[in-house]
């Protein structure tokens, strides 16, 4: 009877070893892994036309929201790519203090439709997966 | 006429007694204890002085585990006569002593090396259990570090090497607390049973059939032609 319990304490101390492993594929809680699947640190708080150059050129602009989380980190980048001619990439100032980025398209033309891809990189380049694609109609 | 025939009974009685004139013979036999002798014959003693008459006597020496050795001793009369003799191991128990050697050294060597086999499973297992701690921990860092750090380039290398190396590095400890376990748990069962096995082992068992023979070689005589002494010996210790 005591040898029994004895090996079913050392059966149970092994199974209670296999709990200590890590499960990489459910390590995913970090919003600054690239694996994040989840809320993004950026939110479009609104996307406006507005005329420039006593009204003869319109621009569209985007009002980014950061978290708080992203902006306490010192060395990232955010990058926004305009689809409607080709190879236009915006880099929007950024500044730690202030928890909105302002995005300007300045080559807009009413009625038209413009799509963006932004995305956030941070240290070496990494891209994070925090993509936004939003899309509007550039009009008054 | 009662008076004259004591007096004739109590003289006869003294008169061989003064006629013979005695010696003493001081026995220095190996081993110095517990030897035993029969003096021509008759007569069994166990003492390292003996008074005798002058003239030739016979003896039967012996002691346990020895061979009887006969030997006869000329005894002078008021004087003090050494007899120095050793005693040699006689070929049974000689025998005997190889054989408990020969039992003593198996049951040693069927009874340590499962203990050895244990003892070597318990500092496998705890030099095991040393490794899984240090991988536990080197673990625990890392998922510390995931949570804390913000640099995703150090969380793909914590990520893609970091922890699979210690999540190996763990997993090896654990087969090896395994093995160290189940050959713990194998020198145990292999102690228990061989403890038991031998326990059921016939100690070797020392038959003193000199003894046996000099039990028989007294012969006290008497009237009717005297009696031969014989011992029945019966081992009663436990094996």
């Amino acid at each position: 009877m005591k040898s029994n319990v004895l090996f079913l304490l050392a059966c149970a101390a092994i199974l209670g070893c296999r709990k200590h492993d890590v499960d990489i594929a459910s390590l995913n809680t970090s919003r600054f892994d690239p694996d994040w699947v989840g809320p993004s640190f950026m939110r479009i708080d609104s996307i406006r036309t507005v005329p420039y150059a006593s009204g003869a050129l319109h621009r569209q602009q985007i009002h980014l929201h950061l978290d708080e989380e992203l902006r306490n980190v010192q060395d990232y980048v955010i990058r926004v790519i305009e689809y409607t001619v080709p190879d236009t990439t915006i880099y929007p100032a950024v500044d730690p203090a202030q928890p909105t980025v302002v995005i300007l398209n300045y080559l807009v033309q009413l009625g038209e439709e413009y799509c963006y891809d932004i995305d956030l990189r941070i240290g070496s380049g990494i891209l994070l997966n925090h993509r936004l694609s939003p899309c509007a109609v550039a009009e008054l | 006429m009662f008076r004259s025939l004591a007096s004739l009974f109590i003289a006869s009685c003294f008169l061989p007694v003064c006629a013979q004139e005695t010696g003493t013979l001081r026995m220095l036999i190996d081993p110095g204890h517990d030897f035993s002798f029969i003096v021509d014959h008759k007569h069994r003693m166990q003492q390292r002085e003996v008074k005798l008459s002058e003239g030739l006597h016979h003896f039967s020496i012996w002691a346990p585990e020895r061979v009887i050795v006969d030997t006869t001793v000329f005894v002078i009369a008021d004087r003090t006569t050494d007899l120095l003799l050793r005693l040699p191991f006689s070929a049974d128990h000689l025998e005997y002593r190889k054989q408990l050697a020969n039992y003593q050294t198996k049951k040693r060597w069927v009874r340590t090396v499962p203990i050895v086999a244990m003892a070597g499973g318990l500092v496998w297992s705890g030099i095991s259990i040393g490794q899984y701690g240090k991988a536990k921990k080197a673990l625990d860092k890392d998922r510390a570090d995931y949570e804390i750090n913000v640099d995703p380039g150090t969380l793909s290398t914590l990520k893609g090497s970091t922890i699979p190396a210690h999540n190996a590095d763990l997993k090896k400890a654990r087969t090896s607390l395994i093995g160290g376990l189940a050959f713990t748990a194998i020198g145990a069962g292999a102690t228990y049973y061989l403890f038991r096995l031998t326990s059921k082992w016939d100690r070797p068992l020392f038959d003193d059939r000199e003894k046996v023979r000099f039990d028989g070689m007294a012969w006290i005589p008497g009237a009717q032609g005297g009696i031969l002494m014989a011992g029945l010996t019966i081992d009663l210790s436990r094996p």
